[in-house]
């Protein structure tokens, strides 16, 4: 069998970290080859090397058998090679034809472009690989699916034959995941290769015909797709056995701890955001709230701390009223919350780790008397949490914005859990995480279900709601249209009324 | 190697922030030597100028007094989200109000002193409850707002010299203020005063609200990210209240230190601007009270030292508007500057690593 991309002990390394160890890599003509990972892995850094964005070390790369030497990215292209970056790199004030040509534009008599022959030349493509891109649009108007298409053209137009996408759906909605697949097949048949490059098992089940797993820099293995399932890339990829099975039932469910009744809210515009949303969270459950994004899961969650005002309705916490009160007196009830934006809302990122890990405490034993702080109270908690939860920080000093996601997230949850709270409120909790991370939040729900908290769990993924949840309640345009225990409900039916009960054709 | 390496990352503000200066004083010099100018001689008067000797350095020190509590005052405002470009009007009406107790009030010294002090601490922080509640309640942008709001302070000072106030001599200023309400002169026959000890104090105090308290942490986490505050139970608004109206205190307590210190009394035109170079000092301070310290030295050097320069070297005096917008221009370009320094101490490629 001959390989059109060999990639042969391929050495990197970045000061004292090793990003690549002697990494062999190849590469079937016409097919999807997934490689996978977890953040850090060095996933992409072996894309970059062969991108020519970095130099390796050392190591050798093949080309239909032929060894080139890549040094730039104009190199790659030279040699058939394309990438499809994660954040796009096109010009807002252009349109998508423009950008497709942009630094190889048609032009008439050498000096003016021919803007007829660039968007006829752009149609063309588009139409061959079904694409279904206006070329006269402009492309600070276009969705990012779209602007993902435009990439994708660029590529095609420099004519490559080996195309790298990064991480090409930590961007899109599921819809627009499903349409990237479509070109992608599309492209396969049309005798492209495809280097996929993710850490989500799911889509790399649907689309890859091999995958290579990588781990600390080594090639764990390379397997056809047939022989393998999720969890034995997972396994691969951390390197044990992860949970990513159904939690098992919970022990003991007692009395509600939170109470929704009747609680209605309006936005800035007016316009209803929430309407008469009623439930309650008991002790030792997980409630799982299913919806599609923005049918009030954020306003819900704004409501429930005291940010959201609300118009009509009640919400008591332990029997204790707690709408219409300010944020502080309600987190200090005992509401802890894993916000749904991690950089945003979740922490301060240029504070350090410690100044982090007491973010909302400041005004409470044993950190403060109320006035003065105590450092030697906030570095001992620092000190504890870090270990307990295995935060990966240099030293409790770092800024956070130089931690990876995963242990961004990690002193959110030690926080949110350090001062022991009944209600627990997790808002996409794991969006963005590699699996090992995943893994340590859900461990973590788990166990503080099993310590008899309550917990509500906010997810815009159905999997992790199935996997996770006692009881699931389904939100749509604002209200609560069902609730449901999880044995007694499957995906297909939660989907359906997350859609409001009826099939909807969805548009490309 | 790594150490060094290590010691130069961690401080990479510093550093960055010193190649700043640097370039803008190559710069200068090369403007200087363009013109036939000698700039050697330049900067061996300046330094002369500012810290040769005795009488020098204390004229040197009683500038660098209003500009640290000036550049504290920016500072506090900043590191809770509030950008007090006011310090200005603030510091104007600090010391009128004080200029006024200082001469009309007849009390001890150790009540009067105080009690003028505070009189300017009162005006001036009232003064920034206007855009503070403008910018809270209303949404006013508060560069705007504290740019506006600087020139009524000058008009109704001015208006208050020329017309109300009785005046003593021919320059436009108020009365004298008592002996009582003065600070020491420390060093006969110059302008050093006991003033500096309330700068020093200021200092102190900033540095311990911001580090040491509730309250100064959760005004840094106002400023550093609004949103996840709030998301914590900070009442966000409340707090940059607070950090305004501190900001306006501390600038019209510069101006009270002027006049109980170097002035003794109000005059037109009363303030060289120190209210707009608080934002520079703390700018180049980077944002820290002690920070501010060394830059607030850097730029009463500056006036000072170039006064020398232009008697004997016949560079004309306002090559100081010249280097302070150099400076400026060089500091809102540090960015540029770190990144590059981050660059050559890195090594290019795990710059570009970390980055992703």
């Amino acid at each position: 069998m001959s390989y059109i991309l060999e990639m042969r002990g391929i050495y990197k390394h970045f000061g004292e970290v090793l990003a690549n160890d002697h990494v062999d890599l190849k590469v079937e003509a016409g097919t999807v080859h997934s490689i996978v990972g977890e953040n850090g892995a060095g996933k992409t850094t072996l894309m970059c090397i062969l991108y020519g964005l970095y130099k390796a070390d050392s190591g050798q790369i093949f080309i239909d058998g032929k060894e080139v030497d890549i040094n730039s990215p104009s190199d790659a292209i030279a040699n058939g090679i394309g990438m499809i970056h994660q954040h796009f790199k096109l010009i807002p004030a252009m349109t998508v034809a423009e950008n497709v040509m942009l630094g190889l534009e048609p032009r008439k008599g050498k000096i003016f472009l021919d803007l007829k022959q660039i968007n006829q030349q752009t149609k063309e493509l588009s139409d061959r690989y079904g694409l279904a891109v206006d070329p006269k649009a402009l492309v600070g108007n276009i969705s990012v699916g779209i602007k993902q298409r435009v990439e994708i053209l660029k590529v095609l137009y420099h004519k490559a034959n080996i195309m790298i996408l990064d991480e090409p759906t930590a961007l899109l909605t599921p819809q627009e995941s499903e349409d990237l697949f479509r070109v992608i097949n599309h492209l396969r048949e049309d005798g492209k290769t495809i280097l996929f490059i993710s850490h989500k098992l799911k889509e790399i089940m649907q689309i890859s015909d091999r995958i290579t797993v990588m781990r600390d820099g080594k090639i764990v293995d390379t397997v056809e797709k047939r022989d393998t399932n999720e969890v034995k890339l997972a396994r691969m990829m951390v390197g044990r056995d992860v949970f990513l099975k159904p939690a098992p039932a919970p022990k003991k469910v007692d009395g509600a701890v939170l109470k929704v009744e009747d609680v209605s809210a309006v936005n800035e515009f007016h316009r209803p955001v929430l309407t008469d949303v009623s439930f309650d969270v008991r002790s030792g459950e997980i409630l799982g709230i299913a919806g599609i994004d923005g049918n009030g899961q954020t306003e819900l969650v704004r409501a429930l701390i005291g940010l959201q005002p609300i118009t009509k309705g009640k919400i008591t916490l332990k029997g204790k009223q707690m709408d219409h009160k300010p944020v502080k007196l309600i987190r200090d009830e005992g509401i802890g919350v894993v916000p749904e934006d991690r950089l945003m809302e979740g922490l301060v990122v240029d504070f350090n780790v410690q100044e982090n890990l007491f973010l909302g405490l400041q005004r409470n034993k044993p950190f403060s008397d109320g006035k003065l702080i105590s450092w030697k109270a906030v570095r001992k908690n620092a000190d504890d949490l870090v270990k307990f939860f295995d935060i990966r920080t240099p030293n409790n000093e770092q800024k956070v914005n130089l931690l990876s996601g995963g242990n961004q997230q990690k002193i959110i949850v030690a926080r949110e859990l350090s001062h022991n709270p009944e209600m627990i409120i997790a808002a996409q909790p794991t969006r963005g995480l590699d699996i090992a991370a995943t893994d340590f939040v859900h461990e973590q729900l788990i166990k503080q279900r099993d310590e008899g908290k309550a917990i509500l769990l906010l997810s815009l993924s159905l999997d992790e709601i199935l996997l996770l949840s006692t009881r699931i309640a389904v939100i749509y345009k604002g209200s609560i249209v069902a609730i449901v225990n999880k044995d007694e409900t499957t995906a297909e039916d939660l989907g359906l009324m997350m859609l409001g009960g009826t099939y909807e054709h969805i548009p490309a | 190697m790594n150490t060094v390496k290590k010691f130069l990352l961690k401080r990479e503000d510093v550093f960055s922030t010193l190649i700043a200066l640097l370039i803008a004083f190559g710069i200068i010099a090369i403007l200087l030597m363009s013109t036939g100018r000698p700039a050697g001689e330049a900067f061996y008067y300046f330094i002369k100028g500012a810290f040769g000797n005795v009488e020098n350095t204390s004229n040197t020190i009683s500038r660098v007094i209003p500009l640290t509590i000036a550049g504290v005052a920016f500072l506090i405002g900043a590191k809770c989200a509030v950008f007090n470009v006011g310090v200005e009007g603030q510091l104007i009406l600090g010391a009128m109000a004080s200029a006024i107790v200082g001469y009309i009030v007849h009390l001890p010294a150790i009540i009067h002193l105080p009690l003028m002090l505070l009189a300017g601490m009162a005006a001036g922080g009232l003064y920034a409850f206007i855009p503070a509640w403008l910018k809270t309640k209303r949404g006013v942008n508060e560069i705007l707002s504290t740019i506006m709001l600087n020139y009524p302070a000058t008009f109704f000072t001015h208006f208050l010299v020329l017309k109300v106030l009785p005046m003593e001599g021919v320059v436009p200023a108020t009365p004298k203020i008592d002996a009582t309400a003065r600070f020491a002169t420390l060093i006969e026959g110059t302008r050093l005063h006991a003033g500096f000890v309330v700068a020093i104090l200021v200092v102190v105090f900033a540095y311990f609200l911001l580090n040491k308290t509730s309250i100064g942490y959760e005004m840094r986490a106002v400023g550093a990210n609004k949103e996840a505050a709030r998301f914590h139970g900070i009442p966000v608004e409340k707090r940059m209240i607070t950090a305004f109206m501190l900001s306006g205190a501390l600038a019209g307590l510069a101006g009270a230190v002027e006049v109980a210190g170097v002035h003794y009394r109000f005059l037109d035109q009363f303030s060289p601007g120190y209210g707009y170079d608080s934002i520079t000092v703390a700018m180049v301070g980077l944002m820290n009270p002690i920070g501010v310290v060394l830059s607030a030295t850097l730029f009463g050097a500056l006036k000072t030292g170039i006064l020398d320069m232009s008697i004997y070297t016949e560079i004309p005096r306002q090559l100081t508007t010249l280097i302070n917008g150099i400076v400026v221009l060089l500091i809102a370009s540090k960015e540029m500057i770190r990144s590059s320094f981050s660059k050559l101490v890195r090594g290019k490629e795990e710059f570009k690593q970390e980055k992703e």
